[in-house]
Formats: C-alpha cells, structure tokens, sequence
C-alpha cells in the first residue's frame, strides 16, 4: 500500500499542497478563484504543521479511527486498503477526531462532517504529492518505508 | 471451531471480524434479542430527532452476515448458559453447542423504582424498541430524566421534534461522569440556549398520571409533561452470566483477564458486560462506550480464533460532536480528585485549566503522564493528547505544547521518538524518520 | 494546472524548439513547465513581501489568524496592493524610458529636428517632478480631466503620482477604493510620460510617416554582420548605432524594440515571447540589450552560438555615445569574421507590415463618421505583447480575426502590433476577411491601408494617441463610443498601468491572463461597480477558461452593449 511521506528537509512550508488540495477535492467549483470565495470554506485534507511539515491521514494498517466510528462512516476501501470518510452518513460526532494520534481529521462545523484525506483514491494521483514544488512530498510503497526504519 | 456469540452490537460484530480475519472456515452462530440488527445504539437519538433514518443508523450493511458466514438468529434471547455442556439454550427451547463462547449482552438501563414508572408515556432509551416508542409517542412536553450522554442528546432531539423539554438531574451539572464543572457548565448553557430547561440537583420522586403520565415530581417542584424518558444509566447485563456461575466483579461486570477470557476457559466477554483496566486511572472499570466495546471485541474474537492478543487496556471517551454546537471532548480522568482508589502515596497529580472566550481546556497529569483531558470549543488534535495518554507516555516538558490551541503531532514527534519503544506501528515508525 | 500543448503559432520560431531540446537548450517553455504549478497565493493576490516581518499570506482555507498578513493587510488590501505593486513598476519603466530620452538630448548627443518644441518637451520633462505641464494635459477632453480632479486622481507628477502612491504599500490605514483610485492615479503618470516620449520622439527625430518594413525571421542576412537591438534603452544611442551601422554596412534589426526611429528602422526579427530564437539561427554576430523586455537566458542561448552581447545600460557607459556605438560595431564585424564558420539556420518566413500610423495620417473623423453611421460595431484597441501561459500569438491572432470579421476596427501598438505583423494584419497587401461596413472604411482611409492600424510611433504613444484623436473629433470623451482596450496576452506591468490609464479614460479593458487580484472580492467589486460609477468603464477580471472564439464573442457583444456573462454583476466572471 502507498503512503505519502514528507521529507522534512525539502518541505519549505509553503502550503501549496494544502492550496491546490482545497481548490481540486475540497471546493465545489475546482477552479481557485471561485473556490477562494466559496461559502462554506473549502477543508484541505492536508494541513501544514508546525512550521515545515504537511501532515495528511496516515491510513493506520490498524486504524483507530475505524474503531471509533459508531456507524461505519470510516470505512476501509478493500482494494487499496485506504481509510475514507462516507460522507453521506457520517453523523459529525467527531469520535474519529478523538482518537486520531495524529489529529488530521478536521471536524467540520460548516460541512458538518468528519474531513479527512482518503489519499485522492479517485484520482489517479494524489494532488498534494503532484503540486509540492520541491518534492518534499512523495508517494511511497508502505513496505519500502518500513525498510528505511528498522 | 464453533464460535457462538450473545449479543448483536459493537462487541459482537467486532468479534466477528476478528474471527473472520483470521480464520474463514469455523462456524460463527450469533443470537441477539434486537429483531433490528446491525444498528448503532449511539445514533438512536438521531432517529429521533429525525435527522437519520431507520437505514442509516446501520453501522454495517445488512448482508453482512451473509458475507462473513454468521448464522444470525435475531429477536433469541438466550436463556442459559451451561458451562459444562458447553451449549446455550434459547428461548424457543433449543440448544447449541459451542467451543468459544462470547458474551456481548451490553448493558440494561437502570430502572429507578419510582411510583408511576409503568405509565404510559415513561421509556427508557437504548433498545431500538425504546426509540420507536420515543419516535411515535405524540407528545408536546417532555421531562427528561437523567443528564448522561443519553440523556443530553434525547432531550436535544426531542427539542428539535418540537417538543417543550426538561433537562432533570440529580447531580450539580450535566453530564457529571463526562466533564468538569467548567466544561459542563459551557455545555449547560449551550443547552439551555436551545430552550431546553435544565434542572440539577433535582430527583425525580414520582410520576403522577392515570394510564398516561402527567407530570414528574421532585422535592420542589412538579414538571407538566406527556413523556417521560428516563436515562439515568446503564447496569451490565450480567444474569446469564452469573446465573452460568461465571465470576463478576466488584463493579457487577463481568471479570475478565487482559485476553478477554472469563474465569472459564472458551468463554469471553466484552463490551459495556465487562470490566477492564482502565489505562488513565489505572484501575477496573466498566468503560461503556463503543470504541472500547470494538477493541474488546477485536480482541476477544483474536483469541477465540486462537491468535493470541493482549488488550492493553480502557479508556473512557466521549465526544459531542456537532449535535450541541459546541464541540467536546473528554477523556480519562476528569478531576484531580486524590481520594480516587488508585492513587498511591508519593503519586502527583497536576491540573492544568486554560480558559478563554469559547474555548476551554484542562489537561490532568498524574506523574507526569496524562490521566485525562478536557477540550471544549477547539477539539481538533484531540486524538494527540489522546494517543499520548494510551501509550503512557511522560509529558512532563511538553505541557505548555499541550495546552497550546496550535497543538499538533508534529511538535510532539519528538517525544514520540524518544518513547519509539512503545509506538512500533508502522505509521508512527515511518513517521519518525523525518530528521526532526 | 494545464500544460498548453502548442508552444507557439509562429511557424518560423516552432521548428527552434525542436532543435534546443535536441541541444538541451532551455527556453521560456521548458522553465514555465518546470515552474508548475505557480504559486495559487500569489496568483490570487493573497501575498505580500513588502516586509521583513512576513512573507505573509491570506489563507483562503485555514482558519482565522492565517488570514491577515502581521502587519494587518487582509486579504482585499492584499489583493489591490498585488494590483498597485504592478502599476508602481509599470509608471517607473515609462518613466525612465522618457527620462532617459530627454538626458540624452540634453547632453547635446543630437540636433534634433525642432529645436524649441525639443526644448520645450524636455522642460516639461523635466518638470515631471512637482507637476504635469498643463500643456500635456489639455490634450485630454475636457470632461476626463474634470472628472479626474473630483475623485482625486489628477496627474500632479512624480513625487504625488508614484512616491506617494507608492507608500500605500508600506502600511496606513486606506481602503480598497481609495488604493485603486491612487493606483490609477500612477497609472496616468505612466501615460503622460508615454505622451511625452512620444512628443520627444517627434521633436527630435521628425514625424514618421506610415512605413512599410518586412517582419520575422525571415528578414536576417547571413552575409553581412548583423547587431540585433533587444529591448528598450536610450534611442539616441540606436540611432547612433544605426548611423555608424549604415555607414560600414552592418545590418540593425531588433526585437521589443521600436520599429521606427526616423530616419531608421529596426526591423523586428520576432516577437517577445520567442526572442530567443533568433540567436539559434546563428545569423546574429551580436546583440545590445536594454533591461525592459530582455530575458536574461538570452546569455545561455548566446553561449552556445557565440553571440556577443553588449548591455547598454550599464554603470559605466560613458558619456561619448558616438564612441560606443562605433565600439559596437567594430565588435560586431569582428564577431562576424570569427563565427563564419557557425551555420546559419534562416527560415524562409517573413512578413511585410506598414507601422507608425498617427493622428496626423488617419482621418479620425471618418472614423467617427463611421461609428455614427453604424457602418462599423467599435473600435478595439490591441495591446499588450506575448505570454507564454498561451499558445503564442494564437490569443491575439484568432480574436483580431473574429474583430475583423464583424466589423470593429482595430488599433493596435507596440509588440501587440509585432504579434500581428507576422500574421499579415499590418500588410496592406494581404485581404483579411474584413466585414463590408470595415472594408468600407478602410479603403477610404488610404491607398495602402492594413487591416490594422498601427499607432506605435505617434505623438502622444500608442493607444493613447488613438484615443485623444478620436475624441477631438466631436468633442466626446471616450465611453461614448463603442471602444474597448484588448490585451489578449499581457505580460509586463508596463501592460497593466496602461491598461490601468484606459480604464480611467473611460474605456472598458479585456485583460488576459487575469489581474492577480482574484482573492479579494472588494478589489474584483471596484473594478467593476467602482469603476463604472466613477469612469463609466470596467476593468475585466476574467477568470472563467475560454478560448480565444469566446473571448472575441464576448467582447463583439460588450461593444454592443450586450452584457453576455452579466460582467456587471458577477465580479468573478
């Protein structure tokens, strides 16, 4: 399974993933100077953190989230082995983002629902990755990472 | 392998998987007295109040029976349970044997024993029986008994059913094994800003009514009212347990070792039946709520189907997501209170309370690790604070951090690191190979 | 994102690409695509790093604190200051080529042809400081500059029209309006002091009159040494080198550089947007290069055809420009002589084009007889240069068509008229499809008239001589006329001060690609419903994806008073 691992050294801080993340999945007119001004605002599903670190869901082999999920909302895809949100039923009681070590679920007041990335599992590759302008961002096999750290 | 399963909800069907996960073959027999299956009890209330439908409370879809190969007898209570014989006996007389055995019975609401209880018009609420009856009754003023989670959320959604509603509660505040005085009293006024009464430190001591229920009584007042719904806790229901002779614990759970197993070989429990090891307190407690019966249940079914699992413990959470407004979360312990068992001499505990205009939140640590935590108003990285507390780490120099509403992972990923021994998931291992 | 398939329309550049991604030469295309994505703040206006305290951003989906810059610009100040940045530039560049001009001339480096109106221009030149001379301004009717003086924007000089202006990027607390109002008020410096080059041009080296001059690469001689003039620098100094040129028989051309300098011309080899080109073809001994205009990858490209390349502006010229242009060309014989051994690749493409009409050879009221009579739709004045965010020249050739086709008359200037030369619209001789009410005018405007007028080489520059002449006719000011100002593909903040000026003229202005003012709905609201209400024109911010049938549609019907897209009430359009 793919993952999407952050170089820290070439990440620069410069949010464009998280830019063109919320123009190309999260607005509902795709096109930045429409989605700047949509109402409710765009949610990336990636965000910036601290000062150099664009974090996205992790997609835990043993996913809390899922866990957490009292409807089933958080689903595994059983293809790619993804975590996604199925919008449509999800309740925004936000259990998920209580157990999110990570926390990059984002609780949605205006969208009321859980936002989170479900890593472009439509597309055929994910936008944060083709956007980040010094390739910090890069899509890795889950295996190969756990070989670079033993 | 015959598994056999009592009960039809978190517990259950996460054992289920689990057994599934592991092993495609053995038979999976699971009895449930819920005619409606697969439904989540925490969105009850939601049905309620008309925001889902009957379908869309399913936290699993309907043929998922049929595709795990479960044979599901629903709407059968199971009458006994003879250990021994290794069979259990149904209500409509038969028998069946079984070589693993998991109890999932949940819990039954407590039943005060206040005169006019049997009126018409007076339900609790857990069974999806209990919610038809709420979502027919043709009521306009409701009363309701209890401020629990339960409680808070029925009485929201029957506000928006166009119901005049109480709020009743024995105790100072909403909600008082969910949050602190502070928290609570943020929640009781986004309540009450509803136009919901809240009453507290009120008992309920009769209801008056001939066949219907007319009004609820307290010391001081009396309440008008069509409906009552009365949510003032859940028992776990431990009959055919303790009827089996299997051991119960001093909360009246159901005992259990760090594998899920009962005092009797090849029989389990989990879910709000059982009593665990509450990691933030660090005693046994009955933490009822559904992500802990889904990790019991994972649990359980890993070593039903013989792949030996280790739970490493409780913790109680809750979130109130946007059914109020105002986000919260609470987890762990909610007071420094010094005189909960537990506590050993030389233990420190630390309160640290951060209060501004919307926001709220307070950080418990007991020697240095987080025993519990409040959010109010800013919930986002709850789940850092969270993941913290489970994995016990010392959080002693990253207070301020914690505290900070700009919290987020990356800033604890190098407390993380030093703690790499106790998070060997991948997706903290790769994580960790950042250069921070 | 989107990767424009087709690099360039122009046949004689298309095959050099080919040849520099065999060589691995990296041209504008290559660095554009390794530029994408371009940063979406910065396109949208939502930064600024006018301080040491940022670089800040407006977030448009973070949450509050990320949405103001440190200082407090939020994001509408940010948008109109992304706007005012440009026209700041834009004033400065129009400004230095005029002040630039007029030392020269005062140094003594020419006899000009009229003395006193010289002087006179370089009084006013002069004086640019504290005032713009009356006798600059009375060229505009009277109803402009009246209504200038009631919003504030009159044209006082350098030190209110660009250091004052200027300073509203520092901080202070000044709305959305009343920035834009000192943004256009910059803006009409830059065009007085294009007016006055312009008046300078004419005093010192005469009036041009229309001239008939071959375009493209096409026009390069392999036999002789040839000196291309790359974009702007002092006109005195080309002349000089065109003189010393004439005189050893070494060839002058020039690409983004005026075309005509009476007595000379400079043909243009091409346009901006391909000027690296010509040094591929390895006809070029040497190139003098000016600031505005010029690429500075020009250096790699002439690296690897061992062009010499002689930068005019520079710390050290010196005062002697007869001895500098002669070092010029002494160097570009010699370059000659050593790369003869380098093979030259000339297409055989070129185009013949007549520039430099005026006021003075046009009849303006046959125009405006025309317009009155309904036998032409509008006028569109077409400006601006290439870009490579289009495929280059398509934008400007396919809308010119279509404008032709249904009757506007086109106007164009500078390298807007360069794009066009190579296609045949400044060629008298080539029959564009012209619409009857069109034709009719044209033919009785001349003997040898184009499909477009150039107006590059005019007194009071470009478009804006276009503009005074038209409304001296009847004594109307521009917007009631069916004009608008097209810039099909801008590029520079040259372009957007001038399209800046227009507005305030009272002429709606199609810009193309989309002002970086889209993240801040007041500043796309004042360009719309402020500038309507205060000069009867908008500025349009286009944002929606169109071709270039499309945009000439909508722009056909704009002159007919047909708001298409509801331009009116929907800023992001």
């Amino acid at each position: 399974m793919e993952v999407i691992m952050v170089d820290q050294e070439k990440c620069t801080g410069c949010h464009q993933c998280e830019l063109w993340c919320g123009n190309e999945i999260a607005s509902v007119s795709k096109e930045l100077p429409l989605a700047i001004n949509e109402d409710p605002q765009p949610v990336p599903r990636v965000h910036v953190e601290g000062k150099r670190f664009a974090l996205q869901c992790r997609h835990c082999p043993d996913a809390p989230c899922i866990t957490a999920c009292p409807n089933g909302t958080m689903r595994r895809d059983p293809e790619s082995g993804l975590v996604f949100v199925n919008e449509p039923t999800c309740i925004a009681c936000w259990m998920c983002v209580m157990v999110c070590p990570f926390g990059i679920i984002n609780p949605s007041s205006s969208l009321k629902v859980a936002v989170k990335c479900d890593r472009c599992r439509n597309m055929e590759f994910p936008i944060c990755v083709e956007v980040c302008p010094t390739n910090a961002l890069k899509l890795v096999d889950r295996k190969e990472a756990a070989e670079i750290n033993p | 392998m015959r598994h056999i399963i009592i009960g039809g909800s978190a517990a259950a069907i996460s054992a289920v998987e689990a057994i599934r996960s592991v092993d495609q073959t053995s038979q999976i027999e699971l009895f449930t007295d819920e005619e409606t299956p697969l439904f989540s009890r925490v969105l009850l209330p939601y049905y309620i109040a008309e925001e889902l439908s009957k379908q869309l409370l399913n936290f699993r879809s309907l043929d998922f029976f049929d595709e795990n190969n479960v044979i599901a007898h629903l709407g059968m209570r199971v009458q006994e349970i003879s250990p021994d014989s290794k069979t259990i006996r149904t209500a409509d007389g038969n028998h069946y044997e079984f070589d693993r055995l998991l109890i999932a019975t949940g819990g039954v609401p407590i039943i005060p024993s206040i005169p006019g209880m049997d009126k018409e018009g007076v339900s609790t609420l857990k069974t999806m029986a209990d919610a038809e009856r709420i979502y027919n009754f043709k009521a306009k003023k409701a009363v309701v008994i209890g401020a629990g989670s339960v409680g808070v959320e029925a009485s929201i959604s029957l506000k928006r059913r166009g119901l005049k509603v109480s709020l009743l509660e024995q105790l100072g505040q909403v909600l008082p094994t969910v949050f602190d005085e502070k928290a609570s009293s943020i929640i009781r006024k986004s309540i009450e800003d509803r136009g919901i009464e809240v009453i507290t430190g009120e008992k309920a001591t009769a209801f008056k009514g001939n066949s219907h229920v007319t009004s609820v009584i307290t010391a001081t007042r009396e309440i008008e009212c069509d409906m009552v719904v009365v949510a003032i806790g859940i028992r776990p229901a431990i009959e055919l347990a303790k009827n089996a002779g299997i051991e119960i614990g001093s909360l009246k759970g159901i005992k259990v070792n760090d594998q899920m197993m009962t005092n009797m070989a090849g029989i389990y429990a989990a879910g709000d039946v059982a009593e665990t090891h509450d990691i933030a307190h660090d005693m046994i407690t009955i933490n009822a709520i559904w992500p802990c019966a889904v990790e019991q249940g994972h649990i359980a079914g890993l070593n039903m189907a013989g792949k030996e699992s280790r739970y490493a413990g409780s913790v109680r959470m809750n979130s109130i997501g946007n059914f109020i407004g105002h986000p919260a979360i609470s987890m762990g312990m909610i007071r420094a209170e010094a005189e909960k068992a537990g506590v050993e001499a030389g233990e420190e505990f630390q309160e640290i309370k951060k209060s501004t205009k919307d926001i709220y939140r307070k950080l418990i640590l007991k020697d240095g690790r987080i025993a519990g935590a409040i959010l109010v108003g800013q919930t986002q990285k709850a789940g850092v604070i969270g993941i913290l507390l489970k994995k016990r780490v010392d959080v002693s120099n990253y207070i301020p951090i914690l505290m900070s509403n700009s919290l987020n992972f990356i800033d604890v990923l190098p407390l993380i690191r030093r703690n790499a021994d106790k998070f060997t998931e991948p997706e903290y291992k790769e994580l960790m190979d950042t250069g921070l | 994102m989107e990767f424009i398939q087709k690099k360039t329309n122009d046949r004689a550049a298309e095959p050099f690409l080919l040849k520099a991604a065999e060589k691995g030469i990296s041209l504008v295309w290559d660095r554009y695509e390794g530029q994408l994505p371009e940063c979406g703040f910065c396109e949208s206006g939502l930064s600024c790093r006018d301080c040491l305290q940022g670089p800040c951003i407006s977030h448009p989906f973070r949450g509050d604190q990320s949405k103001v810059g440190v200082c407090g610009k939020n994001k509408d100040i940010l948008g109109v200051h992304s706007l005012l940045r440009l026209v700041v530039k834009g004033t400065m560049a129009y400004l230095d080529q005029v002040i630039d001009f007029a030392k020269d001339i005062e140094a003594g480096e020419v006899s000009p042809a009229n003395k006193a109106q010289t002087d006179g221009v370089i009084r006013h030149i002069q004086g640019l400081f504290e005032t713009v001379g009356p006798e600059v301004m009375e060229a505009f009717p009277e109803a402009l500059t009246n209504r200038w003086e009631a919003t504030g924007i009159y044209p006082e000089g350098i030190a209110r029209d660009l250091f004052k202006a200027s300073q509203k990027l520092e901080g202070g607390i000044t709305g959305v309006n009343e920035t834009l109002l000192w943004t256009f008020k910059c803006s009409l410096l830059g065009c007085v002091s294009q007016m006055l080059q312009g008046k300078l041009k004419s005093s010192v080296f005469g009036n041009a009159a229309p001239t008939e001059l071959e375009v493209n690469l096409g026009i390069l001689q392999k036999e002789v040494p040839t000196i291309l003039l790359y974009g702007h620098f002092s006109p005195v100094l080309k002349q000089k080198i065109a003189e010393v040129g004439e005189k050893k028989n070494v060839s002058i051309m020039g690409v983004c550089t005026d075309p005509l300098l009476p007595p000379y011309i400079f043909a243009p080899v091409t346009s901006y947007g391909s000027q690296e080109i010509p040094l591929m073809t390895g006809a070029v001994d040497l190139i003098v290069s000016g600031d505005q205009y010029v690429n500075p990858s020009l250096q790699e490209v002439a690296r690897e055809w061992s062009v010499t390349i002689v930068p005019a502006e520079v710390l050290e010229r010196g005062q002697d420009l007869g001895r500098f242009a002669e070092q010029i060309i002494d160097q570009a014989k010699k370059a000659f002589d050593a790369r003869s051994g380098i093979s030259k690749d000339i297409p055989d493409v070129k185009e013949s084009a007549v520039f430099g009409f005026s006021v003075d050879t046009v009849d303006m009221k046959k125009i405006v007889d025309a317009i009155n009579g309904n036998k032409i739709k509008g006028i569109a004045l077409l400006a601006g240069s290439n870009n490579v965010k289009f495929t280059q020249d398509h934008e400007i050739v396919s809308m010119a068509q279509e404008f032709l086709k249904n009757d506007v008359l086109c106007i164009s200037e500078g390298e807007a008229s360069i794009a066009l030369a190579k296609y045949g619209f400044l060629n008298p001789q080539f029959e564009m499809e012209c619409g009857k009410g069109l034709s009719g005018l044209l033919s009785s405007l001349g003997e040898d008239i184009p499909s477009i007028l150039d107006f590059s080489y005019a007194q009071n520059g470009g478009v804006t001589e276009f503009l005074l002449g038209l409304t001296s006719v009847e004594k109307k000011e521009p917007k009631e006329y069916p004009i608008v100002a097209v810039f099909p593909e801008a590029n520079r903040s040259m372009d957007v001060t001038k399209a800046m000026w227009t507005v305030a003229m009272g002429v709606s202005t199609f810009f193309w690609p989309f002002l970086p003012v889209t993240g801040s709905p007041k500043t796309m609201e004042a360009l719309t419903a402020f500038c309507k209400e205060t000069f009867g024109s908008r500025f349009h911010v286009i944002t929606r994806k169109m071709d270039a049938r499309t945009k000439s549609t909508m722009v056909i019907k704009s002159l007919k008073g047909e708001d298409e897209l509801h331009l009116d009430d929907n800023p992001w359009s």
